[in-house]
């Protein structure tokens, strides 16, 4: 991945386009054989030599294929005609380039690490302290308190939010037709055609009506150590959506995957608390992403994900497990579904980096990452789903 | 940057008041010579659908527009057979003594059918503009069927075969990103992401499109918008807000901003009744906030 390696020594400039793209590609660019032939071709028309700017603005309108991308390009591309450039100067290979990340990172994995061990019990009644004082202050402060300090009193808006959730994902009708046999709207071509072998005349009629649209959910959960914090919220959501969203199944996993959708179905929430305390082994332990998201995929996957089901997944990324694992499994998961959301309890807070190693090599293969630390956050939900 | 077909196109944005940087100058020439897909992206709001106005009026050709929504379906996008024309044309055929063969070919000809934007744009004689607005609103299935089109240039019509595109129009597609597209439609366009404006830019515009507002109270609008976008509000006010609010504002004849003309006029820019408290809340640090930097700016 040394970007040192690739800046080698071009003359030619075609050559350098072409050794740019590659560049690009290692940092996740999709730039195939047309966009290269493209560059080349906008080449004869600009005189890029005079116009630098233009030359730098030909290439990335034409290799920049996303917003991410958009915010990247600039960066990418001074690093490396600014590295040619030396390399030409100084008629040799620079040997040691920087790392484009610093300290800054360790300092915010640092910084992560110290506010999540500093979560034990003692901690946790003080945050539920101030969470106290906070809430009388503002009404709206209750949207936005962190899950970590959620109390009872948050319990009835997260159940809203969760039915407004159930409604949008239940509404059954699609809003395209297909040919069907209620008598309320007629098909007008179909009965065209369907009646020309009658010379045109009439004699059967066609209808349609809005074809079903059945969306269903998987909700996997991380139980493990680090979530400990959001414990409380965790269960009321798992809780609610099963409660008002039917076509769902639910599972936690610490290190080892265990589905709780029966447990969730219970008629109240002390009923399912307690069948998941007898159910789950491994409450807040450590945790294996990796092997429970590839448990799932080799147990589950074939008779409860297709294309209509979107996948989502709570949990901070924090693994231990396997790397390779975790990433092949949410290949599986996000070949098999419609969506793959990953709501992240740690992506509200501010140091917050994906930094997590977990969280790099699960990024590529998530639709969707959302925050989901307070009420508000999870709002953003609903225009995902 | 000198290149006869960049000035043209700087020119013409400049024309309609279409301030813009080098990048979007860049990639309307390059969709334009390439022959690729424009897709543009971009916050609500800044000009997105204005691209397609712009290469319209340099091309000299027509724009056509499909406006996406849920739902979207073939015989809203591309064609529709005018089946009250055809039932009435067989009821008018019956004493007539045509064979069925006949009839059908009838039945199904140009006169009946409805070309749709799609359909229409690739059948012109002159290569019209296609801009295809918001297509994040239509589902995957009209956006697969869509990148068959991209790919083709033609369009199969069963009880008439196929109809292959007389000329490939030049298209835009607009997106506001609520979800996302797919890598290969976005292979197959150029790519553009318009954010808003900055202070100096968004002011070009007020003054071009406003000419008759107090320059003070410009300067002090934009900041003011410059601001209000750092709130995280719900939804963001775009350029278009700026427009509108500066407008009424020189209507009304001020000559800069306090903080009873903001609160009266609010609901010009920003929509939400929760996004509204929340400016309400902090617009005196807000003012406060523009008054220092329209200080600088005078110094």
């Amino acid at each position: 991945m040394a970007a040192e390696e690739l800046i080698t020594r071009h003359t030619a400039l075609s050559n350098n386009i072409i050794a740019f793209c590659r560049f690009l590609r290692q940092h996740r660019f999709f730039v195939g054989l047309s966009e290269q032939t493209e560059v080349l071709r906008i080449l004869t028309i600009l005189q890029p030599f005079d116009q630098p700017e233009a030359f730098r603005l030909a290439l990335r309108a034409i290799l920049v294929k996303n917003h991410a991308q958009h915010k990247s390009f600039d960066a990418l591309y001074n690093q490396y005609w600014r590295e040619l450039d030396q390399a030409l100067d100084a008629k040799i290979k620079t040997t040691e380039t920087p790392k484009p990340r610093p300290g800054s990172h360790e300092k915010a994995f640092l910084a992560l690490k110290d506010w999540l061990s500093g979560n034990n019990s003692s901690k946790k009644e003080e945050a539920k302290d101030s969470m106290e004082i906070a809430a009388f202050n503002e009404a709206e402060v209750l949207t936005q308190t962190d899950f970590s300090a959620f109390s009872e009193e948050q319990v009835p808006e997260l159940l809203e939010l969760l039915r407004k959730l159930a409604r949008k994902l239940s509404r059954d009708l699609s809003r395209r037709y297909t040919h069907g046999k209620q008598h309320q709207q007629l098909d007008l071509r179909y009965m065209l055609r369907k009646n020309l072998r009658r010379g045109g005349e009439i004699v059967e009629l066609a209808y349609k009506q809005p074809q079903k649209n059945r969306v269903r959910l998987v909700l996997i959960c991380d139980v493990s150590r680090s979530m400990e914090l959001y414990s409380r919220f965790l269960i009321h959501f798992m809780f609610g959506l099963q409660q008002a969203f039917s076509r769902m199944e639910t599972f936690v996993f610490g290190t080892r995957l265990t589905r709780i959708t029966a447990a969730m179905q219970a008629e109240n929430f002390d009923k399912a608390l307690q069948q998941l305390q007898e159910q789950v082994p491994d409450w807040f332990g450590g945790t294996r992403i990796g092997a429970s998201l590839e448990q799932f995929c080799t147990e589950f996957s074939h008779q409860l994900l297709n294309k209509k089901t979107i996948v989502l997944i709570m949990s901070d990324g924090w693994d231990t497990g396997g790397i390779d694992t975790l990433e092949k499994s949410m290949q599986t998961l996000h070949k098999k579904s419609a969506k793959v959301i990953w709501l992240n309890p740690l992506a509200g807070n501010l140091n917050y980096q994906p930094s997590v190693r977990a969280m790099e090599v699960a990024l590529p293969y998530v639709d969707v990452h959302l925050a989901a630390h307070n009420i508000d956050s999870l709002k953003a939900l609903l225009k995902h789903l | 940057m000198e290149h006869a077909g960049l000035n043209r196109i700087q020119e013409a944005l400049q024309k309609r008041g279409y301030i813009s940087d080098a990048g979007i100058a860049m990639s309307i020439f390059l969709a334009m010579e390439l022959r690729k897909p424009l897709l543009v992206e971009g916050p609500p709001g800044v000009g997105k659908t204005e691209i397609a106005k712009v290469m319209t009026q340099i091309l000299d050709t027509e724009m056509i527009r499909l406006q996406c929504y849920e739902g979207l379906d073939m015989s809203h996008a591309i064609y529709e057979w005018n089946y009250q024309l055809q039932l009435l044309y067989l009821k008018l055929q019956e004493k007539g003594d045509i064979s069925l063969e006949e009839k059908e070919n009838q039945l199904f000809s140009d006169k009946f059918l409805i070309k749709r934007p799609l359909l229409q744009a690739i059948t012109r004689e002159q290569p019209p503009v296609l801009l295809i607005d918001e297509i994040d609103r239509a589902d995957e299935a009209f956006e697969s069927y869509f990148l068959e089109l991209l790919s083709d240039w033609q369009i199969t019509i069963p009880e008439t075969g196929t109809i292959r595109a007389t000329q490939i129009p030049f298209v835009v597609i607009t997106s506001n990103r609520i979800r996302e597209l797919s890598e290969a439609l976005r292979r197959r366009c150029l790519y553009l992401w318009i954010d808003y404006p900055d202070f100096v830019r968004e002011l070009q515009i007020v003054k071009t499109k406003i000419p008759t507002i107090d320059s003070q109270l410009a300067v002090q609008i934009t900041h003011f918008m410059q601001e209000v976008r750092q709130l995280r509000l719900e939804k963001t006010p775009g350029v278009a807000e700026t427009l509108d609010w500066a407008a009424a504002l020189a209507a009304l004849h001020f000559d800069h901003l306090d903080e009873e003309i903001v609160s009266a006029t609010l609901g010009i820019i920003i929509k939400d009744w929760q996004d509204i408290r929340k400016t309400q809340l902090s617009l005196s640090e807000l003012l406060e906030r523009v008054g220092a930097k329209t200080k600088l700016e005078e110094l």
